[in-house]
């Protein structure tokens, strides 16, 4: 799996949510309960909220600048959660 | 499929025909005799999607659905009757239940969902709203697939969120190697040894039994002081917050949530259930 690195969670949103209507996902074709997202969010806790998308497939969805700036890991300066 | 003596005299054979207060009941086999359709999937290569009755997630259907790609639950249907169903809107958050055209079984032939340990989670926060953690009871059949020994920990059922009060973890694994049980105030109320077999984890708290209990294969763990509060947050199969902080690396077959004390008939629920996985 890739990460693709968002400075915002709506920024994030709203990939994901482009790629689901690319991908003619069932919300996006008239089925309220359908799928509505190709990819899950992944939210840094904490002030900086940045977020990056868990890219585990569907990679033809992404642009040429997308694909070049996939990581394997989030940033060594991303916040971890606390116990829940 | 097993009767459940003392409790389905009116509609005997299957688990749930008989039972009262289910909020909740989320299994891949059929558990009420008014079930048909178990789950709903959806596969990677074209994202169809196609319901699934208990049979036919082993009878060969869900592998031709699944042949060449990943299928995977995308929707539990609630077999109580109060149409709680709970549903994944991200596609790769839907939960496997055939990799790569092979279905995901267990040793007995039974069908499973395999959580990824990333991002795989069905949450119940909308299907289950309003639990009262001094009043429920939660049955959850599952595994972890590894020792825990770093990291946030992995959640398998998660029935309410940290708003200090009302936690419902049942079970979760932390570091190093423990099962954990949160419950009220406290995100690690209790620990036992982890092993990594699958498990019937009960849950019970209530007026009834007159406190809080978790059980595993129908041993209880600990006792202790009842507490109340209503869930909050997100919550559900596989984690807890969200999709990706505290992600299941493991297996989960069967869910069953009570909004009561179910301890009187705790072992013939448990019996059943044990029967049918052979745990």
């Amino acid at each position: 799996m890739s990460l693709l690195i968002f400075s915002t969670e709506a920024e994030a949103h709203d990939r994901t949510e482009q790629a689901g209507k690319d991908a003619n996902l069932g919300y996006h074709s008239g089925d309220p309960d359908g799928c509505r997202y190709v990819w899950a969010i992944r939210v840094e806790p904490g002030d900086n909220s940045r977020a990056a998308l868990d890219i585990d497939g569907h990679n033809h969805l992404l642009s040429s600048d997308e694909t070049a700036a996939l990581v394997d890991d989030l940033p060594t300066d991303w916040q971890t959660s606390a116990a829940p | 499929m097993a009767i459940l003596p003392g409790v389905l005299a009116a509609s005997p054979g299957y688990l749930l025909d008989g039972l009262s207060d289910v909020y909740g009941a989320y299994s891949l086999r059929q558990i009420s005799g008014a079930a048909t359709n178990v789950c709903q999937c959806i596969r990677d290569s074209d994202s169809a999607t196609q319901d699934f009755t208990a049979a036919e997630l082993t009878d060969g259907t869900l592998t031709t659905f699944g042949a060449g790609t990943n299928a995977r639950v995308k929707t539990l249907y609630d077999q109580s009757g109060n149409d709680n169903h709970a549903t994944q809107t991200s596609l790769y958050s839907c939960v496997p239940v055939v990799l790569s055209g092979t279905a995901q079984l267990d040793a007995n032939g039974l069908p499973w969902m395999d959580f990824d340990g990333t991002n795989d989670f069905i949450p119940l926060s909308t299907a289950l709203p309003n639990i009262d953690i001094g009043d429920c009871s939660s049955f959850v059949v599952g595994k972890f697939d590894a020792a825990i020994t770093s990291g946030n920990g992995e959640y398998m059922l998660s029935l309410g969120t940290p708003t200090d009060t009302a936690r419902w973890y049942a079970p979760a694994a932390l570091s190093s190697s423990k099962f954990n049980w949160g419950y009220g105030d406290d995100y690690d109320h209790h620990q036992e040894t982890q092993d990594t077999n699958a498990h019937l984890f009960t849950t019970i708290a209530g007026s009834t039994q007159g406190n809080w209990q978790p059980f595993v294969d129908g041993t209880s763990q600990t006792s202790d002081t009842l507490q109340t509060g209503a869930s909050a947050g997100v919550y559900g199969l596989g984690g807890v917050n969200n999709t990706t902080s505290y992600a299941l690396n493991g297996k989960i077959q069967e869910c069953l949530v009570f909004d009561a004390d179910k301890s009187a008939e705790r072992t013939t629920i448990e019996a059943e259930i044990s029967s049918y996985y052979n745990l």
